[in-house]
């Protein structure tokens, strides 16, 4: 299995890298972009099971790459889940309906991810 | 001068009075009558001739209240941006004292002719006129009081007309300048460092030169400053991350080796087990076993020990999403300042203002080798020789 992690903050895309080794998979099995443009050129050349996504990055933010993710490529249907500091319920509906599978409000508690993480692996 | 009705009967009346003294006093006041009676016409004469005096002088008082009125009416109609000259105000005043002092000597005068005119008059009957001295110290009083009168008026007028002027003079504070203005000035004692008023200089506009540089921008340069308490943070971060990172790796070495020694343990003890069955009475077989039974496990202690340490770290971990959380609530601070920023550049930017020369020192300022009056002058003075 292999997942993305997009996150502009490297200590963020650590702190999902973690919880996905408790989970079980190597640090080989995912990949790290630190903006929505870096991450759709993975997208675009490699096939990734599970997108963790923030929503505030430079370049194109992570409501643009999904709805991107979801209008084109071969991962229109890869679970997505968005990991955001955007908590409002304005925000959340407009993810979701933006194709976001899954909803995480940061800060987060590592067993919140692990249990979305195996819903969404499963 | 004038006397008033009550100061003439009284004089008159005191020359009256004579002739209800003793018969001595009658007889010689009878004798004085004639005397009297002509110095009663001397002295209504003389009366007469004051009366037309004061009505001059009166005369002369009213031409000058007359000027007074017109002055002041004048300085009421003027704008009270106008200030009125030191020259004027001392003029007026001179030409005051100079009137005050005419007309005393005048009247000095006029009471001297008087009192010699009825001593005179007195003398020329050929009798002996014991004067009274009393009416006549009574006339020269008289005369004096009326005398101080007329003065106190006209000082009462003089202090009038300073009293207005100096009202005047405060309302044009702004035209005046003197010494003890700036030395209250310089007492209040404002506090310029706070205000920076000695040392406020504009910015450096892109746009033109003649602005000095009020601070150092790359010291200060606020969007600069918090994106490197960012950087800095991250770092710091990338760098706690690390450690708790060696730890948990270290701990999964910790976890691996105990996995050795656990199925070392495991091993030996079904040896041994074999051992002591096989050989019951071997009593070192049994000690060996026991020993072995209690520290079989210990590993699974050191595991979940150090399992639970991870989670620890997992723990610490997570709290480090605040450096990110943070990160954010310092970019919206800049996000703020540099939308405040635009905005006052939109307020505050005016190309017209470019060049508009600043005093380096102001009224209040604390800046130090600030000539006074005298190095003022002597400066001068030397530079114009």
């Amino acid at each position: 299995m292999r997942i993305l992690i997009v996150d502009d903050s490297s200590t963020m895309r650590r702190i999902i890298g973690n919880v996905v080794m408790q989970l079980g998979i190597d640090k080989e099995n995912f990949d790290e972009a630190e903006d929505g443009l870096k991450a759709w050129n993975l997208l675009s050349n490699k096939k990734y099971d599970v997108i963790l996504t923030d929503w505030n990055m430079p370049n194109m933010n992570g409501l643009e790459l999904v709805k991107k993710v979801r209008a084109e490529g071969n991962h229109k249907t890869t679970p997505i889940i968005m990991i955001t500091t955007e908590g409002g319920k304005a925000e959340v509906i407009t993810a979701l309906k933006a194709g976001v599978n899954n909803y995480i409000v940061k800060p987060f508690n590592a067993q919140i991810l692990k249990e979305k993480l195996d819903g969404v692996i499963k | 001068m004038s006397m008033s009705q009550e100061e003439i009967e009284s004089l008159m009346n005191g020359l009256d009075l004579g002739e209800n003294e003793t018969s001595d006093q009658e007889s010689i006041e009878e004798e004085d009558t004639d005397s009297v009676n002509m110095s009663e016409d001397d002295i209504e004469a003389l009366i007469a001739e004051t009366n037309s005096n004061v009505k001059e002088m009166d005369s002369d008082v009213s031409v000058s209240n007359d000027d007074i009125d017109d002055l002041l009416a004048s300085l009421e109609n003027e704008d009270s941006t106008t200030s009125v000259s030191d020259e004027d105000i001392d003029s007026l005043i001179n030409d005051l004292a100079n009137e005050k002092i005419e007309d005393d000597e005048e009247t000095e005068i006029n009471l001297e002719n008087d009192t010699d005119d009825l001593i005179s008059d007195l003398k020329s009957e050929g009798e002996e006129v014991s004067a009274d001295n009393e009416d006549i110290d009574a006339l020269i009083n008289n005369l004096t009081q009326n005398e101080h009168i007329e003065d106190n008026k006209k000082t009462s007028n003089k202090d009038e007309i300073e009293d207005l002027l100096s009202e005047i003079e405060s309302t044009n504070n702004d035209s005046i300048v003197d010494d003890d203005y700036l030395k209250e000035l310089d007492s209040l004692n404002i506090d310029t460092d706070a205000v920076s008023l000695a040392t406020l200089d504009v910015s450096k506009n892109k746009k033109s030169d003649n602005y000095e540089k009020v601070v150092d921008l790359d010291k200060i340069n606020i969007p600069s400053q918090l994106t490197q308490v960012n950087s800095d943070s991250e770092e710091k971060a990338t760098v706690i991350f690390d450690i708790l990172s060696s730890i948990l790796d270290a701990n999964n070495e910790t976890r691996n080796a105990l996995t050795e020694f656990e199925k070392f343990f495991q091993s030996q003890q079904k040896l041994l087990e074999t051992l002591n069955s096989k050989f019951p009475n071997v009593k070192e077989f049994s000690d060996s076993l026991d020993s072995l039974n209690l520290l079989i496990s210990k590993p699974a202690e050191i595991s979940t020990s150090l399992s639970n340490r991870d989670n620890d770290l997992f723990s610490a971990m997570e709290l480090m999403q605040f450096h990110d959380i943070n990160r954010q609530k310092i970019e919206r601070v800049m996000r703020v300042v540099t939308s405040l920023s635009r905005q006052l550049n939109t307020i505050l930017d005016d190309e017209s203002f470019d060049g508009v020369p600043v005093s380096k020192h102001l009224p209040g300022d604390n800046t130090p080798d600030i000539v006074n009056h005298d190095d003022l002058e002597s400066l001068i003075a030397e530079y114009n020789k």
